[in-house]
Order: structure tokens, then C-alpha cells, then sequence
């Protein structure tokens, strides 16, 4: 064994045992300490867990759709019986990608698969690219959320570029042809799909999964009643039935995604059905919350019952509310997630809704599954 | 009595949540029987002297910070009129950079500002990013109406580092977070009533002492002195010492990980 290989080894172990303790104190919760523990003692971990076991990767990427692409993809995959890893939690950051390899690998490293769909963030694309070395990266698109994490977007996209230098030569580009943003990106290899206008974000999604199907040259029959047929993704208007009573639980993680879920709920005369808003400022969240003062909370302003608000920055939400105009009696603070998910659950009504921010949602997910 | 707020580039500078900002003073201006009139002033569009009572602006990228800049020069003389006569002014991240001597950005030539405050800035790589709380500078606490904080507390998000010609202009001293620079613990900038800082979070909302000293001084300008009405300002209080906390915990070196 030479010194790298123990270093593989040990890095792996740590992470082993970091996922058993996490096991043990679901306290801990974070899916990522494995992977962030490996990364640590060994910066280039993945790199080698990817020639070890040749690991072919996809990578997606982008503000928005990147989950339900993946998700998609994995469906669509499963279904014609090609295996593959994904990092199905939605951490993605690169400790979210190490932490599935060391929950799929033996302890000898070794994986099951030899495909790996990697959802990653779009800070993260350069070391992403460095580390998984892939063949086909996908990009979705690129608008100002969580700014918090990478700066600008025009630096965003100016990394991206450079980092396109460290691809394999034979990788395949896919840029979504609706946003214009990514326009200036170039490769030897790149192909651009949609095209046009934006449309709709499930659209979106599905026309990224038949981009990326043809990239693969996997033909796949009756796809279209297939997809129909899936429930939503993790936290994407998932639905959870607790004595009787149905709660939807969606993430929301910048203000067009708050917007979407408005006119949704307005289009549908729900505009008076309980609601729990929670609003967290981890990493995973983005640790800036002013965001919210860019959502268009003013079309609540005719409710007539209470919102639930909560979370590490419930303060600054129940204040957006405050100053959106809806009546204070209606605002009913309850920084502690429990606290909150119990008084949505006394709250009267069939159909309940329940908006947070990623680590939020992994919270409230795990309330609503017990 | 009634006020005109100017808001300068809303649709080049608007990065994060500034237009809560605006919505604060509106809000806080209405519930005191105070009509305000909030004009968008785009790039191009004519700014004319003694036709506003407050002003505001937000922060852009880089590229943006080009044109604001080029617009800027045109509104010089006016600004200038105006911060004179004690126009109260707020500058954030962006153009609190423009409202100073000049931005030397990361990439391509100076950008002038209109050096209304006595500040510069040299774009760095690296990004200060991150919870900022800053002690108001005493000489402006004393003028602050209902003090219940001498704090202020924002999220700072920039890669210029800003140097005042002279400290004791700053808008405060930095408890947690960067500041201006890193270096020198002071944040912000002020001279007469123009006011530049990284904080935004929006700001105003959750910092309800500067939010009312800055409608108190857009009045006194123009019908006197006055004093504010109080507002049940429960909820302001709890959300800005709430997020004092919250940056405090995640300054600590080990509370940060629970």
C-alpha cells in the first residue's frame, strides 16, 4: 500500500465512524460531517475515491432546477436499470459529495456503481470539476441567490470559464439556451438546449433530462408517462398525510421561489389555508437572510389567519411580514421549529403548507416522517 | 407634512433586499401621518436641485458600478447642493464606494465617485462576506432620538476595501464582522447627514433608532425641529437583538458549530 492509498483508507474510516456517531446523536444532524471530516484529513479524497473506482460523473449545476434534474435523470436511469450514485439529500456542496461516497463505499473503497449524478453548487463547480473530473457538466442557469456564498454573478460566471480548463478534454458542456447569462461560455464540446424564452421550471428540467439522455445515447421509450408517474422530489412539494390531514412541504431559497409558491397557492383559492414559514441562516440555507425583504409578502397581506414563523432569523421574518402589512395578531412568532410544527398541526383545515429554507426543510421533513 | 424620497438607480443598484430600506421609512413615515413619495431616479434621468427631501441607494457589481459611476458625475453638483443643505442621504456597499473619492476595481480603470465622503476604495480579492455589528460613533449616538441600542446590525457583502481620510468621520466601530476594510475596525462613513455602509439586511427594519433619525432629519430640513411620535416598535427591537445574538454565535469560535 503506498502512503496515498492509507491516506484514502484513513480519510474513509474517519468519515465511517462520523456517519456512526451521527447515528447515534441525529442531533448532530448535518449528512455532510462525514464527507467535510474525509476532506479534511485529505483535500484531494474524492479525487482519488474517482480514480479508484473510475468513477464516471455528471454534473448539474445551477440556482434553480438542478434537484429535480437530477432527480429526474435518476428516475429515468433506475427505470432502464443502469446503476449509479447520487447525492439524493441535496447537499451539494463537495463534504455533501464525499459524504455519499463514504455511505456507498465498502471498507475498502470500493463502489457499487461506476456512474455518479452529482447535483453541486454553483460556488463549488471549480473544485467539482477538479475533483470528479466529468463527462458531462450541465448548467441550468444562474440568478442571484445566496449571493452570500460566492459574490457576484458575473464572477460566478468568470470562474466558471476558467474552471472549464480543467475538464477532461472529451467532456461535454450543456448550457441551457434560456438563460442568457450563460451565453458567453464557451467549450470545445458544448451543446446548448431550450433555447427561447424561459418558460416554466418544470419544463425546464425536462428538457435538461432528454439534453442530457441524448448525451448519454440512452433512448428511452414512453418517458413522458414515466416522469408523469413520479412523486415530487425531496422537499419539492412533497406531501405528508398526518391523521387525515395533508402537508406540503416545499423549499424555498430566494425570492422567485417564494413568488412561484404564492401565485400558486392564490391561482388555487389557498390563500387561507394554515402556513408555516421557516427561515434558517446556515450555510446550506445562505447565511444572508435580506433576501427576504425582495419577496412579494405583500400578496398575503389580505389573510385573514395566522402565519406560522420560525427559525434561527424568525425575527427578521415575522418583521418582513410586519412591514408587508398583515395585521400583527396574525403573525405568530415561534422561533422553535417544534414549538411551530405543533401549532401548525392544532391550526384547523384539511391541506397545510409548510415553506423553509434548506436546512428547514431537512427539519421539518424529519417532523412530518415521524 | 410631507416628504420626497429619491431612490438613485433602483433597477442598476438593487442587489439584496435594499428596497426594504425603502419600505422602513415609508412605513415609519405613514404610521406617523407623514406622506412619503418614493422617485425611482434611473440612469439618465435628470435630478433636480431641492426636489427631494431624502435619498437612498443600493449596491451593484462591478460591471454596474461602471455606468453608476459615469451618471454619477452628471448628479454631482446637485448631490452636492444638497448634502450641504443636510439632506439626509443613504449609501450602501455600492454606492456608498461611489459616494466617495473613488473605487479602484479589481479589473479595468478607476471609477470616479463624487466625493461626498472623504473615503476611497481598492477592490481586494478577497470577499468580506459575512453578520456585521458596528457601535455607533458617539458623536452621532448623542443626536439619535429613544436610543434603546447604540448598536446597528447588517449583513456585509464586498470585496472593495474602503479607507476614510480621517476616522473619526466613521459611522462606527466594528464589534463583529469586517467593516470597511478589515483592518482599522471602522464601518461607514459620514459627513453633515450623508451616510455611507456595508450593512445591509435589509438595514432600516430591524435598526428602527436610524431609521427614525434619518426621517427626524429629512423633517427638521424642512419644517423645523420636530419630534417623532413612538411607535410600538416590539417586533423591531426583538429582530435586531435577535440578530446581534445570532452574529454573535456564529463569531465564536466554537458556539458556531452547535
Amino acid at each position: 500500500m503506498s502512503s496515498s492509498d492509507i491516506k484514502l483508507a484513513l480519510a474513509l474510516l474517519a468519515g465511517k465512524l462520523a456517519k456512526f456517531f451521527c447515528r447515534l446523536l441525529p442531533s448532530l444532524g448535518g449528512t455532510a460531517l462525514p464527507g467535510l471530516i474525509a476532506i479534511s484529513l485529505d483535500k484531494n479524497w474524492v479525487k482519488k475515491m474517482v480514480v479508484k473506482n473510475r468513477l464516471r460523473s455528471i454534473i448539474i449545476t445551477g440556482t434553480n432546477g438542478k434537484t429535480t434534474t437530477a432527480y429526474l435523470l435518476g428516475n429515468v436511469l433506475k427505470k432502464i436499470k443502469v446503476d449509479f450514485i447520487r447525492n439524493s439529500a441535496g447537499s451539494n456542496l463537495m463534504r455533501g459529495v464525499a459524504s455519499k461516497l463514504i455511505d456507498q463505499a465498502d471498507l475498502w473503497g470500493r463502489l457499487p456503481a461506476d456512474l455518479g449524478i452529482w447535483e453541486v453548487d454553483e460556488a463549488v463547480v471549480p473544485d467539482a470539476i477538479k475533483q470528479l473530473k466529468p463527462e458531462i457538466l450541465l448548467i441550468m442557469n444562474l440568478s442571484r441567490d445566496q449571493l452570500d456564498r460566492y459574490g457576484e454573478l458575473d464572477t460566478v460566471i468568470d470562474r466558471w470559464q476558467e474552471s472549464f480548463k480543467n475538464l477532461p478534454q472529451k467532456a461535454r458542456v450543456i448550457v441551457n439556451g434560456a438563460d442568457p447569462r450563460l451565453a458567453v461560455l464557451s467549450w470545445s464540446n458544448l451543446s446548448r438546449f431550450g433555447g427561447g424564452r424561459f418558460l416554466d421550471r418544470r419544463l425546464d428540467s425536462f428538457r435538461a433530462l432528454q439534453a442530457l439522455l441524448k448525451a448519454l445515447n440512452l433512448k428511452v421509450k414512453k418517458l413522458k408517462p414515466l416522469l408523469k408517474s413520479l412523486p415530487p422530489p425531496f422537499g419539492r412539494g412533497e406531501i405528508f398525510k398526518i391523521n387525515g390531514k395533508s402537508y406540503q412541504l416545499n423549499l424555498v431559497k430566494n425570492p422567485a421561489s417564494f413568488n412561484t409558491h404564492w401565485q400558486n397557492l392564490l391561482r388555487r383559492g389557498r390563500l387561507n389555508q394554515p402556513l408555516l414559514i421557516q427561515l434558517n441562516d446556515k450555510v446550506a440555507d445562505g447565511t444572508d437572510v435580506s433576501w427576504i425583504w425582495d419577496v412579494d409578502f405583500e400578496a398575503l397581506r389580505n389573510r385573514k389567519i395566522p402565519i406560522i414563523v420560525s427559525g434561527l432569523r424568525a425575527h427578521d421574518l415575522a418583521l418582513r411580514l410586519k412591514y408587508a402589512g398583515l395585521k400583527p395578531q396574525l403573525i405568530k412568532l415561534n422561533p422553535n421549529p417544534d414549538h411551530a410544527f405543533n401549532y401548525l398541526k392544532r391550526q384547523k383545515g384539511a391541506k397545510k403548507y409548510l415553506l423553509a429554507t434548506y436546512t428547514a426543510m431537512r427539519q421539518l421533513r424529519r417532523m412530518l416522517a415521524n | 407634512m410631507k416628504l420626497t424620497l429619491v431612490h438613485l438607480y433602483p433597477k442598476l443598484l438593487n442587489i439584496y433586499g435594499d428596497y426594504g430600506n425603502i419600505i422602513a421609512l415609508k412605513y415609519r413615515a405613514e404610521k406617523r401621518g407623514i406622506k412619503l413619495t418614493v422617485r425611482p431616479v434611473e440612469v439618465g434621468e435628470p435630478l433636480k436641485n431641492g426636489s427631494f427631501e431624502l435619498l437612498f441607494a443600493g449596491g451593484g457589481q462591478d460591471q454596474q458600478q461602471v455606468t453608476a459611476s459615469r451618471d454619477l458625475q452628471k448628479k454631482k453638483m446637485v448631490l452636492r447642493a444638497a448634502s450641504d443643505a443636510g439632506v439626509p442621504m443613504l449609501t450602501i456597499c455600492g454606492s456608498f464606494q461611489l459616494f466617495g473619492d473613488f473605487f479602484k476595481p479589481f479589473a479595468g480603470p478607476k471609477l470616479k465617485g463624487v466625493g461626498l465622503l472623504p473615503a476611497y476604495t481598492v477592490a481586494d480579492k478577497v470577499r468580506k462576506i459575512g453578520n456585521l455589528v458596528i457601535k455607533l460613533n458617539p458623536s452621532l449616538r448623542s443626536t439619535i432620538d429613544n436610543l434603546k441600542s447604540d448598536l446597528l446590525v447588517g449583513f456585509e457583502n464586498h470585496s472593495g476595501n474602503t479607507w476614510l481620510k480621517d476616522k473619526s468621520s466613521a459611522l462606527g466601530k466594528v464589534v463583529i464582522g469586517h467593516g470597511n476594510n478589515g483592518k482599522d475596525h471602522t464601518e461607514g462613513c459620514r459627513i453633515n447627514n450623508v451616510f455611507g455602509c456595508y450593512l445591509h439586511g435589509s438595514l432600516l427594519p430591524k435598526n428602527p433608532h436610524f431609521a427614525d433619525h434619518l426621517i427626524k432629519l429629512a423633517l427638521t430640513n424642512k419644517y423645523g425641529p420636530v419630534k417623532l411620535k413612538p411607535l410600538n416598535d416590539r417586533l423591531e427591537w426583538q429582530a435586531h437583538r435577535q440578530a446581534v445574538a445570532r452574529a454573535k454565535k456564529l463569531a465564536h469560535p466554537l458556539l458556531k458549530y452547535i
